[in-house]
């Protein structure tokens, strides 16, 4: 198969699970299909601003074609964008506009008018850039999207509904996302679960030596990931604070990642310049992982923790991790304070739990989210909708 | 087309530890705690405010159960005196100040305890009538979203 990547940032220092979940999918699909990349200049989410050149480059299998964002508007798009959050419902013209004035390329669009019919398939991801739509608008007869969709205000514009109706397939990271657009669209195109694959962490890394150089001498609670209010951080910071006082407990939070500033609180630590080649010992080395946040399409950081045999914490009110702990037997979730305090005193009293746990959740991503597992569920979906003219839903 | 969204459903994990059962017992738990007093205000404020606030009733109701908690008032204020040498003129002058106007106090007290257990009676009638609505909206999407899915393509 020649397949495209269309990704709104590819490159050194992009963070951001939709873009690793796509460079991830991609490069492996370059071991059996020729695969390339369409993404912008732009390295940056928030300005968006042309940081590398136009042009075609390689990186290792896979050819990457770089465009140049479309100057945007803004003030338009801030109008816009508080609209949308605040609940009111836009025109189709102003939809567009949106999605125009956020991250769009023409120069990219050019490309796949004039190239598309020499894709197969064309994967767009994830749901809410401009660079999405406008490869949806430019070939839907080919375009796959994995939409990395959120319970958002964004997610019930109806040039999002036209995307889940209209694409070639939808390849979804769980099925409760399947269940989320089922719910906002109704009729959806063909669809399948994929979901990310991951690599086996190495036997016995070294923890001891990873707490010591990183100066971790208390059991921790650990978070990765960009710290913001979408993230829900702030309540983690919330509740664990409120824990380490009600129980005077030597219980550190730690936090890699970037975003919101530390707060200055007792057992609050932040590891700086993190070298995620340790992966396999930070996650190893802590007690627990909490992941808060209430939007997730998938959270690869959590299926990592259970690579490393760590059990996990969710927030019960996202449907997606909740259903992976449920699902796996890997973890526990809460929706309040209360339930945050009894859920953490169980595990920290038990470590014969928290080895089920993690060992449950190792198996779990080991059989369902594997390289194998997941190419496989690629490929299968891929070919099925290739062959027919009326492409089905893969079981 | 089949449009079955839980499609690809990953194999469920070993059966080590029952997660579900787990979290039952966690909740009970919670409750006993909270039946016990043990929580803290702060606490108790964080658990009505994690009540699931998917239907706008559920969240007018969890706003009544913290209005509930403020009222009614009281016309009973601290008479005390932190300034030990003055501590007890303070008292005393305060003592007398409640006697001599106690009686306005009380009757504007009355009064809103009267408007406060009134607008309480209204937003619990507010609550009913938002949760029919959200159960006939629901039953409209349903019947919105089989429609849909029984038109031809071609007429969409």
């Amino acid at each position: 198969m020649r397949l495209a990547f269309v990704l709104p940032r590819f490159g050194p220092g992009v963070v951001g699970g939709a873009e690793l979940l796509g460079w991830r999918l991609a490069e492996r699909l370059a071991k059996e299909h020729e695969v390339e990349i369409l993404t912008t200049c732009a390295l940056d989410h928030f300005t968006w601003v042309n940081q590398l050149p136009p042009g075609a480059e390689m990186h290792g299998d896979v050819k990457v074609h770089r465009f140049l964002v479309d100057p945007r508007d803004i003030g338009i798009h801030s109008e816009l964008e508080r609209a949308i959050v605040s609940g009111f419902r836009l025109t189709s013209q102003e939809e567009i506009e949106w999605l125009r004035s956020g991250v769009a390329s023409t120069g990219m669009e050019q490309y796949l008018e004039s190239n598309s019919s020499s894709y197969d398939l064309i994967v767009a991801l994830p749901y809410l850039f401009g660079t999405t739509y406008f490869t949806y608008a430019a070939a839907k007869d080919k375009v796959v999207i994995i939409p990395c969709l959120h319970d958002e205000p964004y997610a019930r514009l109806s040039v999002v509904k036209e995307m889940l109706q209209g694409a070639r397939g939808l390849m979804f990271n769980s099925p409760p996302e399947a269940t989320l657009a089922q719910s906002l669209a109704g009729h959806l195109a063909p669809h399948t679960h994929v979901g990310m694959g991951f690599d086996v962490f190495p036997d016995d890394p070294p923890l001891e030596r990873f707490k010591k150089r990183s100066g971790l001498k208390n059991p921790f609670v650990l978070y990765a990931g960009r710290r913001e209010g979408g993230k829900n951080t702030p309540l983690l910071i919330t509740y664990f604070t409120r824990y380490r006082e009600r129980k005077s407990v030597d219980l550190d939070l730690v936090f890699v990642g970037s975003g919101d500033p530390i707060p200055d609180r007792p057992g609050i630590v932040e590891i700086r310049d993190f070298d995620w080649n340790d992966a396999a010992a930070l996650y190893g080395a802590a007690t627990i992982f909490c992941q808060p946040s209430v939007n997730e399409s998938f959270s690869i950081v959590m299926m990592q923790s259970w690579l490393a045999g760590t059990p996990v914490m969710v927030h019960g009110k996202c449907a997606v991790t909740r259903y992976h702990c449920e699902r796996s037997n890997g973890g526990l979730w809460f929706d309040n304070y209360a339930e945050f305090e009894e859920v953490l005193d169980r595990l920290l009293a038990s470590p014969a739990l928290r080895s089920g746990l993690g060992n449950a959740g190792r198996h779990y991503v080991g059989k369902n989210y594997s390289w194998n597992a997941v190419l496989s569920r690629f490929n299968q979906a891929a070919e099925n909708w290739l062959r027919t003219e009326e492409p089905q839903t893969v079981h | 087309m089949n449009s079955d969204a839980h499609t690809n459903e990953p194999d469920s994990g070993n059966a080590g530890v029952d997660v579900t059962a787990l979290m039952a017992e966690v909740r009970a738990e919670v409750e006993r705690k909270r039946a016990l007093g043990m929580y803290p205000p702060e606490v108790l404020d964080d658990m009505d405010q994690s009540q699931d606030f998917g239907h706008s009733s559920d969240a007018i109701r969890a706003g009544l159960s913290g209005l509930r908690r403020t009222y009614p008032f009281s016309m009973e204020a601290p008479i005390t005196a932190s300034r030990p040498a003055l501590a007890p003129v303070i008292a005393s002058t305060k003592r007398a100040i409640k006697r001599g106007i106690g009686w306005y106090i009380a009757s504007i007290v009355d009064q809103l305890n009267n408007f406060a257990s009134q607008v309480v009676r209204l937003l619990d009638q507010v609550a009913d009538q938002s949760s029919r609505i959200e159960q006939r909206l629901t039953s409209l999407e349903e019947q919105v979203g089989d429609l849909q899915s029984r038109l031809p393509k071609e007429a969409e």
